[in-house]
């Protein structure tokens, strides 16, 4: 069973707020020249079917619900594999007012791969690296989501300049 | 003994159905109303039990000829009554039809008859058993749940509907007259019963007043005036040509002739909605509910059918008998691909009804044993399924406000036993081990040797399954619940339900049992006597009947997996909702808001929208009008060619 | 009942080596499938018994559901397909072993129907529209052998000393696209697709996984194999004969498969509905005179 689930990863691919690049990258994987498939990778379309969510960009407010969901929706045992380095911190967005940061704000993440984006190979690299975390897991490998706290930034809202337009009025 | 069962059921619901007009306490009726669905539904398998017990499984009943003329007396009545009727509706056509019909009964009774000893007024022979217990057990079923449906019904019914009292009196009489018509040996008597079922139709139809049923009791008048009057010129016609007086005369000395036999045919098209005949029953979904039912299983319909395998194994040998067949392979495939563009769930079933219908009578037309043995299946299991199904779509109507199939999605919580019913009704319309699936299949393979035909009925069975895959789909889609709460009905409705639901499943776990040692002996018996009736298939057919129990032994090895391994396993932890691209709404808010339902979705700002999934109605490809025309016009073409053949068939001689 | 048991124990052995053997060839069939469609694409291709591990794999996952209604469906999928093959090894009435599939179908469509998502939805309905445009060829196939053996006994078929083939060439070709479509290959795959996972999202399979996933698939090693061993009953004579139309109908298959794309439903349903069964019914009537 352990060999199993080590042959056969299969893939589901999350964009949560990434500039494409890595995206590019991924499906790259499946191209003949790198051929992901000669693991047993299959790139599935829904979490129900996945082993491996692979997600690409950073954790903003509005799709942090929606990741929390494709997560949840993945049948146990499964890893996460973060790409790039705005699924690692949120990288170069990290400090936008909408951005929560890498992945791992919303769910646990087992395997980050660096870069910006990440070579093709880097990449098969990271899924196999998850895909060994994945044998020694469980069904009931408990995993608990992080208990981070959510830091919410929000612009300052501006003072209405009430004075200047009753002034313009007059 | 055996007379004395008869009598009553001839006799008591017309009794019965007198007093519950005239009573005026709602808890009198109620009980008159019970007494006499027990009554019928004793009586009836008694009659049944005992005339099984007569020699040769015929029991006949005889009297002296001197009374022949109260059949004639009486049809000529009950020709008036539907004349008055007419009069007082004023609709031209009918009384004309009313005005022939009348003459021709009074010429009829002037045609003095070949001397007889006796006169056998009454016989049950085993196809007017399968008739007997089908109506007996099924209406009185339909006859209880009634009472609960009516009571509700008379709360919201329109100002002009009719009394409770009249609802029953024709509804009861019905059962009665029915009774008559399968039992009925003589002619007179038959065109009696024939005409009083036009009549309670009629009455039925038009309960709760109004335009639309006034309009559409008048088109079901006017259709079956018609079959009348084309039963009665065909009465008229055997006796000037043969003097015969009586089904058994006939059949026993095979004098009957073609002419007459397709113009009693095509009056049973008439009565059975056969294209292009369909409009009545599609017109009849207007009544209240129960009557939809009776109609569509117990009576009504069943009649035509009844009359079309009474008359047909004469003609074995009869090339007109392959256009019969025609006839009803065409309806067959005309209601299954008109119910797949229908929405409306009567109208489905009303379709589906008209289907199986024309499958009766493809199988009558057929003309040999194994297709005969298909038709007497089909009446009976038909006749409960659709029962069933006609007394859910009732209850759901009244509970939902609706009969829209799409606004059924979730019934399995808000109504659980009633949709479970339903859903029971529905896979015994297609599903192995039910009866149906089994009779379709022998009905197919007795088409065997006329491929035109097979191919008829292979687009028949295929557009079967499609629609009602689609209405199961959509009644059992329900999210995830723990616990789903009682349903709270009407104890007579849940009474019928139970009954109605038990019987589908008895007929279904018996279905091969029920085959082979009820049907197919008398397909036997009925084709002994005939030279040249093709045997092959239906001994072939007979041996295949143990492998098909290995169906029906997967299905439970299946449970039994299914129970122990996944059922007693599954963990509400287990539990996760669809995928939606992870836009879903999540289970809290599921169990938060009462309307929203596990596909609901998040749209911007975080609302919660709404999704609609609609199933596949071919709308763009299939009109209903537009079919319904053609079909019209090739099942005219069918008619008028089996008119010109049997006329042919007089020149040649 | 002693037909019963007498079918039973007649080929009894056989059956019962079939229907443990049969998912295992249908999973090596798939096998060689994805090997040789990744060496069409210049790939080198997952490992032959990919299959099986894919297989093992799903049933070491959480058994996640919508509902327990939906495993239901799944089980009697399974079970209704081993059945066919049993029929079929016994010999039994052809039309009874097309009820019996139908049935199977059908199930795997109320499985996904049962369920409130609207992919498995729509991948249901895609599947009735698939079964609406083979089924017909299916029984003009049967009638058509009822017509050259005079019997719907699948036993008989094996008696005749012809070939079907030789009797029955354009049905073979009608048969093959039945067989495009049962395999879910392009241009016929609209319901599930085993490479187009953006579209509807695997369609009627979605909502299954899991160990639930995993049973359809064992189905579908089933289907594979009852399949094929009906192109090998084509030519039932001679064994070598029967594997080199079946390597060829399965390159066919293959080829179409990469080099097609995925078509509409309605135009499948257009297209079984003329050319092949054109091509059917033509069989037929040169057969029937």
């Amino acid at each position: 069973m352990t060999k199993a689930t080590a042959k056969s990863p299969w893939v589901v691919h999350f964009n949560c707020n990434s500039c494409n690049g890595c995206d590019i990258e991924f499906l790259a994987c499946l191209t003949p020249m790198y051929d992901a498939e000669r693991f047993g990778v299959v790139h599935v379309g829904n979490p129900k079917h996945a082993d491996v969510l692979v997600v690409t960009g950073s954790v903003n407010h509005r799709n942090r619900r929606v990741l929390k969901n494709v997560y949840d929706q993945m049948p146990s045992p499964k890893v996460v594999v973060a790409l790039g380095v705005c699924g690692a911190t949120g990288g170069i967005f990290a400090d936008c007012y909408n951005v929560l940061g890498g992945a791992d704000q919303v769910i646990p993440v087992d395997v980050l791969v660096p870069g910006c984006p990440p070579r093709p190979e880097a990449i098969l690299d990271g899924i196999l690296k998850g895909v060994e975390i994945l044998a020694r897991k469980k069904i009931d490998t408990e995993v608990v989501p992080p208990e981070k706290t959510i830091k919410i930034v929000r612009p300052e809202p501006k003072p209405e300049p009430a004075d200047e337009s009753a002034k313009a009025v007059s | 003994m055996t007379e004395a069962m008869l009598f009553c059921l001839l006799g008591l619901p017309l009794i019965c159905g007198t007093l519950a007009w005239l009573v005026k306490s709602s808890l009198l009726r109620n009980a008159l109303i019970v007494f006499s669905a027990l009554a019928v539904a004793v009586c009836g398998v008694a009659l049944v039990v005992l005339s099984a017990q007569a020699p040769d499984g015929v029991w006949s009943f005889a009297v002296a000829p001197k009374f022949e003329w109260i059949g004639s007396v009486l049809e000529a009545v009950m020709v008036a009554v539907i004349l008055i009727v007419a009069i007082k509706i004023r609709n031209t056509w009918i009384i004309l039809m009313g005005i022939a019909q009348l003459l021709m009964v009074i010429g009829c009774y002037f045609i003095k008859p070949a001397e007889h000893h006796e006169l056998l007024l009454f016989q049950i022979d085993n196809l007017s058993r399968i008739l007997l217990l089908v109506t007996c057990i099924v209406g009185s079923t339909i006859l209880v749940f009634a009472i609960g449906y009516m009571k509700q019904h008379q709360h919201h019914a329109p100002p002009g509907a009719g009394s409770l009292g009249r609802f029953f009196f024709f509804f009861i009489g019905f059962l009665g007259f029915m009774v008559g018509l399968v039992a009925s040996n003589n002619l007179s008597f038959f065109s009696f019963f024939w005409e009083a079922t036009t009549l309670c139709s009629y009455a039925l139809i038009g309960q709760d007043g109004g335009e639309a049923r006034r309009v559409n009791a008048t088109r079901a008048l006017l259709i079956n005036s018609f079959g009348g009057t084309l039963l009665i010129l065909g009465v008229l016609l055997i006796k000037l040509q043969v003097g015969g007086e009586s089904f058994a005369e006939l059949i026993q000395n095979n004098t009957l002739t073609l002419v007459p036999a397709v113009l009693l045919c095509v009056a049973a098209f008439t009565k059975s909605a056969l294209f292009p005949f369909q409009s009545w029953l599609l017109g009849a979904m207007v009544a209240p509910t129960p009557v939809s039912a009776m109609l569509h299983s117990a009576t009504m319909v069943k009649a035509g059918v009844y009359l079309v395998m009474r008359i047909t194994p004469g003609f074995y040998d009869q090339k007109a008998m392959l256009l019969l067949a025609f006839a009803g392979a065409l309806t067959f495939v005309g209601g299954a691909l008109l119910a797949c563009t229908q929405s409306n769930a009567k109208k489905v079933l009303a379709y589906s009804t008209i289907s199986n219908l024309g499958l009766i009578v493809a199988c009558a037309g057929l003309n040999t044993p194994l297709a005969y043995a298909a038709g007497l299946a089909i009446i009976s299991f038909h006749a409960i399924s659709k029962g069933l199904l006609f007394l859910c779509v009732g209850n759901i109507e009244q509970k939902i406000g609706s009969r829209d199939i799409e606004v059924m999605d979730g019934l399995l919580y808000k109504m659980p036993f009633t949709a479970w019913v339903t859903l029971l009704g529905m896979m015994s319309m297609l599903l192995p081990p039910f009866g149906m699936l089994l009779s379709k299949w022998l009905a197919i393979e007795a088409t065997i040797r006329s491929p035109l035909l097979f191919i008829f009925m292979v687009i028949g069975s295929a557009l079967t399954v499609f629609f009602w895959a689609k209405w199961i789909g959509r009644m059992q889609n329900i999210g995830y619940h723990e616990h789903i709460p009682r349903e709270q009905m009407a104890p007579s409705v849940r009474l019928a339900l139970s009954i109605m639901a038990f019987l589908v499943i008895g007929t279904g776990v018996c279905t091969m049992w029920i085959f082979v040692h009820f049907f197919s002996p008398m397909a036997k018996q009925v084709f002994s006597g005939h030279e040249g009736v093709n045997w092959q298939t239906f001994n072939e057919a007979k041996e295949f009947f143990y492998p098909a129990m290995l169906i029906f032994g997967a299905m439970l090895i299946s449970m039994v997996i299914y129970y122990f391994t996944f059922w007693r396993r599954f963990r509400p932890s287990n539990v996760r909702l669809p995928f939606l691209c992870g836009e879903n709404v999540d289970m809290d808010q599921l169990s938060e808001a009462k309307d929203v339902r596990s596909y609901d979705f998040h749209s911007i700002y975080d609302r919660v929208e709404h999704t609609v999934i609609s199933s596949m109605y071919l709308r763009g490809i299939i009109s209903e009008e537009k079919s319904t025309r053609w079909l019209n016009w090739l099942a005219w073409l069918i008619i008028i060619a089996l008119v010109g053949l049997s006329i042919a068939s007089i020149a040649n001689r | 009942m002693e037909k019963l048991i007498e079918i039973l124990t007649s080929k009894h052995v056989m059956t019962a080596s079939a229907a443990i053997l049969a998912p295992v060839a249908g999973a090596l069939i798939m096998g060689i499938d994805r090997k040789l469609t990744a060496r069409m694409q210049g790939r080198l291709g997952p490992p032959l018994l990919q299959p099986f591990y894919d297989l093992f794999k799903l049933f070491g996952k959480e058994p996640i559901a919508l509902h327990r209604p939906q495993i239901m469906y799944a089980v009697l999928h399974l079970v209704f397909m081993i059945l066919v093959l049993i029929l079929l090894m016994a010999g039994q009435d052809l039309l009874m072993i097309l009820l019996v599939h139908a049935f199977s179908s059908i199930c795997l469509i109320l499985g996904a129907m049962s369920v409130r998502s609207p992919y498995s939805w729509l991948g249901s309905q895609r599947k009735i529209l698939q079964i609406l445009a083979y089924e017909p060829i299916l029984l003009v196939l049967i009638l058509a052998i009822n017509l050259r053996d005079n019997s719907f006994l699948a036993s008989k078929v094996m008696e005749n000393t012809q070939p079907l083939l030789i009797s029955m060439p354009l049905l073979f070709l009608a048969f093959v696209c039945v067989l495009a479509i049962e395999l879910s290959k392009s241009p016929f795959d609209v319901a599930t697709s085993h490479h187009a996972h953006q579209e509807i999202v695997k369609g009627l399979t979605l909502e299954y996984s899991g160990p639930f996933l995993g049973i359809l698939e064992i189905a579908h090693f089933y289907e594979i194999a009852i399949f094929f061993g009906l192109i090998m009953c084509f030519w039932h004579t001679n064994i070598w004969i029967a594997l080199l139309l079946e390597s060829a109908v399965f390159v066919f298959l293959l080829v179409v498969d990469n080099a097609f794309s995925r078509l509409s439903a309605g135009w499948m349903v257009r297209y079984m509905w003329t050319v092949p069964l054109t091509l059917a019914l033509a069989n037929l009537i040169w057969l029937w005179s």
